[in-house]
């Protein structure tokens, strides 16, 4: 791949560059292939939704008559149709990798799935040169399931025999890098481990048309780069390569053609350079407004009047170091201004997976945010009980799982707990580990998780502190790397005056380190001899 | 609007259409069709034909297979008994009816033995009953795995009945059990409860499950494509089964009601007796019982393949006519 173009990509400033991938990551520019015949014409795709249980309403000034008649058509018959998708057309060749890229919302991820024959398009056609194959974070599997089966499942799937699928096992493990964790049900994972798992299932084959949506984004920086290995490969033998994403650096990486997709419209449609920098130009344009005023600017207006589907997406919300703040009020104002229930409800069902991977865990801590927030800044009394609150809920299912763990299923149900918790807050754990070794005692054993789980499962104890930095790119960039404790408090007391976000994730590391190590030990030890 | 990336080099090898289709400005649907047709491009989301469809399911029957029982399989997985309970739930079921109706409950209901038709007539239409429901679900609740991969959507639906069947393996051997110590409540109750053995056309019980599991079939594939996009259905369906278990007679014969001599009586006991699910009920119980009030009647078998056949059939051509809606919403 590193081939006669060796420039890289022109970066804006610094707050340009996207974190998804590492900057040592970025391959050179995409090999051009050699033009073929057209694989894929999409003529006029329409995509519409249809959405129960939720209406917009509108209209300030109206009657208390229509005020309450608005107000019953929200809860009692209420279909929304969102239109996703608007009239999208283009001929894609063979040896073409295209890029697919806008803003939240803009219907890139549902395009593709009509694409590849997995949403019917309401108006239009498309027309595939061979099988089609969506390669994402998005397949399904059965949650009580092992990995193990769960494989083989998705191999039987993809139209392979029960004996190819079982083959494939291992190296999938492997590759997936699951461990022994592969003979756990699949609810014991941590998202960042199903969602790997899910990636590599869905690269099991080989397919003509290959669509990539944000696989990118998934696991840690190893697992990233053993992933854009992997879609090289196959693009290599697929004759036609679609990519979604939100990291412009990897479609300039990857792509020969970019298609920019405007709510649900094709905006602009040609050579990657060309298309990439108006978009940057674009998005820039968007920030500026947004951090001059604090004002939505054009993009949020017409988030807001559109359908505001994909505001919780928001990967690069986290991913932009300086712009916290800035950015984080320009996606979630208009968003709330035009989402009245049905972009929620649109989010949640359809692109599923990825919010849990970038803005479900995002959003949640937006929404702690304010109450652990105040909490502490009131007093350090405050703080005790948010940790106390913490631990009471894996201590009081303990009692109840307790007396089976010790029984059956010794490793599956404390790794549960462990798990749940460490997805929960990992970003935080996943500093502890990296950065901010001194200060949490120790970068190698996981300050949360080891003192409670170590009596009960010894194999699940060693991964543990791996599996969050998963999540490393998920957020929060101003992973700054304080060597001391002063340095850390300095930059800590800084970040959560600019971005308002930081003292959650930076301060109580140390409180629920040591809040759980003697507590939560303690009484259970007690409860387990006695 | 920037034109489309074409090189020097790929500008000679396409045609004229082509260079067309390079053009910036969209093409027409009629252009695309003929670009299409040219290269061979298949048009995507389109049903196939009924013998293509056919085919394709067949390749993935071991995807259903697998698919099934491992549903199946994690059904009770999430406990601590885990697959025990796939015999237990029957068993405590079943233990619950010989309470009531072979202790409590005074009522004879006009059978000779009322446990063994309550035990039988309870399980065979909670298997049908299962069909109805989950069926409905079948597109709906799988919607993430249709949403990313691609392949028949009839799968979905079988993959259901086949779940439930497995489910019912160890449910058919308690009602075996149940039914036949049943017999032997009355000396221990002041009950009349006839002793039900063990006949040879308990042996007949595989093809009556091999049946009913035909007519499962297609009540899922129906089910499935009239359910599908209609959460609403869900909130009624409950209603609907409940009232067809009671116009079913699982609980008592339900024709004993329907004794006039007049022409609508006749009409609506014809009907009440020979609709699918009294069918199979009595069918099992004929098998089963040897009871003097449901005498082995060969064409019952006849009645029950050409029910199962008739809906089999009939609700696979409704559900794949649909084919290519499935996965919109």
């Amino acid at each position: 791949m590193t081939d006669n173009v060796p420039s890289r990509s022109p970066k804006g400033e610094p707050e340009e560059i996207d974190f998804e991938i590492d900057a040592e990551d970025l391959p050179d520019r995409a090999v051009r292939t050699e033009l073929g015949a057209p694989s894929v014409i999409v003529d006029d795709v329409h995509v519409t939704y249809r959405v129960f249980g939720g209406k917009p309403v509108s209209g300030a000034n109206r009657s208390l008559f229509n005020r309450m008649v608005g107000r019953a058509r929200q809860s009692v018959g209420a279909i929304t149709e969102v239109r996703a998708v608007r009239g999208v057309s283009f001929v894609a060749r063979h040896g073409e990798a295209i890029g697919i890229v806008g803003t939240n919302g803009s219907g890139k991820s549902t395009l593709l799935r009509a694409v590849a024959g997995l949403h019917p398009p309401s108006k239009g056609r498309v027309y595939l040169s061979g099988e089609p194959s969506l390669l994402g974070v998005n397949a399904a599997l059965l949650k009580d399931l092992s990995g193990e089966r769960n494989i083989t499942i998705g191999g039987l799937a993809l139209g392979m025999s029960e004996a190819e699928a079982r083959a494939k096992v291992p190296e999938i493990v492997d590759f997936a890098d699951l461990g022994d964790f592969v003979y756990l049900p699949m609810n014991a994972y941590s998202s960042g481990m199903a969602a790997r798992l899910r990636f590599a299932i869905s690269t099991i084959v080989t397919p003509d048309i290959l669509m990539v949506d944000e696989a990118l984004a998934t696991g840690d920086a190893a697992f990233r780069k053993k992933s854009k290995e992997r879609i090289e490969k196959i693009r290599e033998e697929a004759g036609t390569v679609f990519l979604v994403s939100h990291s412009i650096a990897s479609v300039r990486a990857m792509c020969t053609r970019v298609i920019w997709l405007d709510q649900g419209q094709v905006r602009m449609d040609g050579d990657v350079d060309t298309v990439c920098d108006e978009y940057q130009k674009y998005i820039k344009g968007k920030n500026g407004q947004a951090k001059a005023g604090g004002k939505i600017g054009p993009g949020g207006r017409r988030k807001g009047g559109g359908k505001g589907r994909g505001a919780g997406k928001g990967k690069q919300n986290g991913k932009r170091p300086v712009k916290v703040a800035g950015q984080h009020k320009q996606h979630a104002r208009p968003a709330e201004a035009g989402r009245p229930a049905t972009g929620a409800l649109r989010r949640v069902t359809q692109e599923d997976l990825r919010p849990v991977t970038g803005s479900l865990r995002q959003v949640s801590q937006d929404q702690v945010r304010p109450a652990t927030g105040t909490l502490r800044s009131v007093n350090t009394e405050g703080r005790p009980a948010t940790g106390s609150l913490r631990r009471v809920s894996p201590e009081s299912s303990r009692p109840a799982t307790g007396a089976l763990r010790r029984v059956t299923e010794d490793d599956a149900r404390p790794s549960t707990g462990t798990l749940r918790r460490l997805t929960w807050e990992d970003v935080r754990s996943d500093r502890a580990s990296g950065g901010y070794s001194d200060r949490t005692g120790g970068g190698d054993t996981d300050p949360l998780a080891a003192p409670e789980t170590r009596p009960v499962v010894e194999p699940a104890v060693p991964r543990v502190p791996r599996w969050p930095s998963s999540t490393s790119e998920t957020g929060f960039p101003d992973l700054g790397r304080p060597l001391s404790r002063s340095e850390a408090a300095l930059g800590r007391s800084r970040r959560s005056w600019v971005g308002q976000r930081k003292p959650r994730s930076a301060e109580p590391a140390p409180d629920t380190e040591a809040i759980p190590v003697i507590r939560v030990t303690d009484p259970r030890d007690r409860t387990d001899e006695g | 609007m920037p034109g489309r990336p074409g090189t020097k080099e790929n500008e000679e090898s396409v045609t004229v259409t082509e260079n067309r289709a390079a053009a910036s400005e969209p093409l027409s649907s009629a252009e695309a069709r003929a670009l299409a047709q040219q290269h061979g491009l298949e048009e995507a989301g389109v049903r196939p034909r009924m013998g293509t469809y056919l085919k394709q399911l067949w390749a993935r029957r071991d995807f259903i297979r697998v698919f099934s029982t491992s549903k199946a399989y994690a059904k009770h997985q999430g406990s601590f008994l885990g697959q025990m309970w796939a015999t237990l739930n029957p068993t405590l079921n079943a233990i619950i009816y010989t309470l009531i109706f072979g202790f409590i409950l005074g009522a004879d209901r006009g059978v000779e033995n009322v446990v063994a038709f309550i035990v039988i007539g309870v399980f065979i239409f909670r298997l049908m009953d299962n069909a109805i429901s989950s069926g409905a679900r079948a597109i709906d609740g799988n919607m993430q795995l249709v949403r990313s991969l691609r392949f028949p959507r009839a799968v979905l639906p079988l993959a259901n009945v086949i779940t439930s069947l497995t489910l019912f393996i160890p449910t058919v051997g308690v009602m075996c059990l149940f039914t036949l110590a049943s017999g032997y409540l009355g000396y221990v109750t002041d009950k009349d409860l006839k002793v039900i053995t063990l006949t040879w056309h308990w042996l007949e019980i595989v093809p009556a499950l091999a049946l009913v599991t035909l007519l499962n079939t297609g009540i899922s594939f129906f089910m499935a494509r009239y359910g599908y996009g209609k959460p609403d259905l869900l909130q009624v369906l409950p209603f609907i089964t409940r009232l067809l278990m009671y116009g079913s007679g699982v609980l008592f014969p339900i024709t004993r009601f329907v004794d006039g001599t007049d022409q609508t009586s006749t009409i609506v006991r014809a009907i009440l007796e020979y609709q699918p699910v009294a069918v199979f009920l009595r069918l099992f119980r004929m098998i089963m019982m040897d009871d003097a009030t449901i005498p082995y009647d060969p064409w019952l078998w006849a009645w029950a393949g050409g029910w199962a056949l008739f809906i089999l059939v009939g609700g696979f051509i409704y559900f794949w006519a649909a084919e290519e809606r499935y996965g919109r919403d």
